[in-house]
């Protein structure tokens, strides 16, 4: 893993994606750099899932440019996905497989084998020994999270994507996973994270943007970001997006009568 | 929930769903496509007439018509699969019960209500209306083809009803399950050898065909009625899966398909995946069945009506070829893909690996069904153009399927320019070696060069769409 913190890894120019009539990404630009925590923030349907597919080669962009760990997008997509971990949004390993063996069909269609014990170590680290051998289908959606954790840690990557990656965990295995996550970057990783878990973020993310209806309303650090009547990351989203704490805590109009019920 | 509410809401989800796949007009254009084809058929029909009488075309269209509604009639098996995994994070009217008061017998009557009217307009009318049109080529009376749109109707109804029941009993006991069908088929079998009565009386709406008899109409409505009725009543309110484990054993399964290369780990999981979720035999049962329906269906009629031809085993070499579309069909339907999309890999590969699949799951099984029915008819001279027949077919058809189809067959076969394409690529060989396998007898020698033409021709066009699966696919995702 490369230590040079100027590196940039991730690389991203007028970048546009449509899906239709929709456009979810507008002209995005932006830049991270080797051993970044980035936190990536906007409201359901922003685009913040569609950049993180992109980037991950899933779909490819409509305009603009992107490349990943000096990669471009979308001709590199494999070779990208070979060298960085995904969570994706939705926690859907295998039906059929056990969890063991999805983390071992990972390491195997990544060309490497279980030789160092890693499924084990994965296994244990999220304590799932009584689970090994349950089908991902049996599985609760906190289990099944864990395994799609395990299986993009698994292989050591040099980049993780993280859409909602602390989805369905109990709180326990919340503060775990970011202890890991913090070490990780210590020692050298670097971090694309969606989430909507704003507290978490703020204790974890060095750097974020926040993007609404496709376009980035703001990119820095915490401190760059807020103003001086601002205490964290909440309202600095609130202000981006452009909504206010009041309107939320306005009476909730009274409910319309159910007819037939 | 009113009954009309729902059927209109999963009308609209299932055109949705089509149409999420493809696009809305191509979703609307399939019935004109279909009306299209049977319009061609309908006027190509003159052509088959030296080899074939029209009432063996009626029982063709009718015995296909009873396998369609025997293979998409099985709700109580396939929607519990909806809810379970094959469609990952989408959720259907299907699963309503789970957090709305109403009950799954419910949504499983009015689920089994549209199917049969979408089937009914998007597949039925559509072949009628196309027959309808051909009238001024073919000479046909307007009420003929009125009455085989119901004969045609009233089959399918049967089918797909005996199809729910047969599915429900299953999810309640796979031993009942068993005995029933044991029971059924050994009733074909018997009412064959013993000549105790004719294919009408187990499929009733094909002597109203014949016959024109109203009680045969009643007695395959009433069937249908009686079939589906119970088949609501057996279905569970609860599903409840059982909590699986199973030895792990993902590295002893992937180290027995070592040979090949990049493929090793997708086909180990695919084996896995075959194995557990029981779709070897679903899939094998797939297969063999559609197979000996048809043999069955040879040996009735050759047993209880004077027939003018007997399919040979060249012909059944194509038909083997043919019905591994279905295998394909269900590799794709095991689970869904989603997870692919993290891995370091693209579309085509996965789609190779599943080829590589068929051919190790269907040589063996195929062959040995060929030299199967070799035997019992005493053809051993025909058997090794049968073989290379059925070969040439079974890769091709597949090869096109892929090509076509990617990862969603099921799915792609429903938008429009596909399945036209797929009917060009697929009807055409088709229909040249069902002729050649037919008119033996008059071709003589010739017959085995114009065969081997057709064979080379198939492998040739394999060959081409195989290289092409890579540039077709490689900008496909595996996310819906």
């Amino acid at each position: 893993m490369s230590t040079d913190p100027a590196e940039p890894v991730i690389e991203i120019n007028a970048l546009g994606k449509s899906f239709g009539k929709v456009h979810a990404l507008k002209g995005v630009d932006l830049e991270i750099r080797r051993g970044e925590f980035f936190g990536f923030f906007g409201p359901n349907g922003a685009g913040k899932t569609t950049l993180l597919r992109v980037l991950t080669g899933q779909i490819e962009p409509g305009k603009g440019e992107a490349s990943v760990l000096g990669i471009d997008l979308p001709d590199g997509a494999v070779e990208v996905r070979s060298r960085v971990g995904v969570v994706p949004e939705f926690e859907s390993p295998p039906s059929f497989l056990t969890g063991d063996e999805y983390l071992r069909f990972v390491l195997r269609a990544r060309g490497m084998t279980d030789a160092n014990g890693r499924v084990d170590h994965w296994i244990d680290f999220f304590e799932l020994g009584q689970h090994r051998h349950t089908l991902c289908k049996d599985m609760s959606k906190g289990m099944r999270q864990k395994i799609m954790l395990g299986a993009a840690f698994i292989h050591e990557p040099d980049l993780l994507f993280l859409d909602e990656p602390f989805i369905n965990l109990d709180p326990l295995f919340q503060m775990k996973i970011q202890n890991y996550l913090r070490e990780y970057i210590a020692n050298g990783g670097t971090i694309f994270m969606c989430s909507h878990l704003l507290e978490i973020a703020e204790r974890l993310c060095s750097r974020l943007a926040i993007i609404d209806e496709g376009e980035l309303r703001g990119v820095g650090t915490l401190a760059e970001l807020r103003t001086e009547e601002e205490d964290g990351l909440a309202e600095v989203f609130m202000r981006m997006v452009g909504r206010q704490v009041a309107d939320l805590e306005r009476e909730v109009p009274p409910m319309p009568v159910v007819e037939g019920g | 929930m009113n009954l009309l509410w729902l059927l209109r809401a999963m009308f609209r989800e299932e055109f949705r769903l089509q149409s999420s796949y493809s696009s809305r007009m191509s979703t609307m254009a399939f019935p004109a496509i279909l009306a299209v084809m049977a319009f061609i058929v309908a006027i190509s029909l003159p052509l088959l007439e030296d080899e074939m009488s029209q009432d063996r075309i009626l029982l063709a269209v009718h015995s296909a018509l009873l396998l369609y509604g025997l293979a998409v009639g099985a709700f109580s098996f396939l929607g519990r699969e909806m809810m379970e995994r094959r469609w990952g994070h989408a959720t259907f009217l299907l699963a309503s019960p789970q957090t709305l008061p109403i009950s799954f017998k419910y949504t499983f009557l009015v689920f089994f209500l549209k199917d049969l009217l979408y089937y009914v307009f998007m597949t039925l009318l559509p072949l009628t209306i196309g027959l309808l049109a051909s009238i001024p080529f073919t000479g046909f009376a307007v009420s003929s083809v009125v009455l085989l749109f119901f004969t045609m109707t009233a089959t399918f109804l049967y089918a797909i009803s005996f199809s729910f029941v047969m599915s429900s009993v299953y999810m309640r006991s796979q031993a009942v399950f068993v005995a029933l069908a044991v029971s059924v088929i050994g009733l074909v079998v018997v009412s064959g050898m013993m000549q105790l009565f004719d294919l009408g009386l187990i499929v009733p709406s094909i002597a109203f065909q014949f016959s024109g008899d109203w009680w045969a109409l009643a007695a395959s409505l009433s069937a249908s009625l009686v079939f589906s009725a119970w088949a609501v009543l057996l279905v569970q309110d609860r599903m409840e899966s059982p909590v699986v484990q199973v030895e792990s054993h993902y590295d002893e399964v992937a180290a027995r398909f070592s040979r090949f290369g990049k493929y090793q780990p997708y086909l180990a999981k695919e084996w896995i995946d075959l194995m557990r979720s029981r779709t070897l035999t679903k899939l094998m049962t797939a297969f063999v069945l559609p197979l000996v329906v048809l043999t069955a269906f040879d040996w009735f009629l050759g047993t209880t009506v004077s027939s003018e031809i007997q399919f040979s085993t060249i012909f059944y070499g194509g038909m083997v070829g043919f019905f591994g579309v279905l295998i394909y069909s269900w590799l794709n339907n095991i689970d869904y893909v989603e997870y692919y999309s993290t891995f370091p890999v693209q579309v085509p590969d996965i789609v190779k690996s599943k080829l590589i699949m068929f051919v190790i799951l269907t040589s063996g099984i195929s062959t040995t069904f060929l030299v199967v029915m070799t035997g019992i008819k005493g053809e051993w001279s025909r058997l090794p153009v049968s073989l290379v027949v059925m070969f040439s077919t079974s890769i091709y058809m597949v090869v096109v399927t892929a090509y076509l189809t990617g990862l969603r067959t099921n799915v792609y076969l429903f938008d429009t320019k596909i399945l036209s394409r797929f009917a060009i690529l697929s009807i055409i060989p088709l229909m040249a070696i069902t002729f050649l396998a037919m008119a033996e007898e008059t071709l003589g020698w010739r017959m085995l060069v114009a065969i081997a033409v057709v064979c080379m021709v198939l492998a040739t066009v394999s060959r081409l769409l195989l290289l092409r699966i890579d540039k077709k696919w490689r900008h496909e995702t595996f996310t819906v």
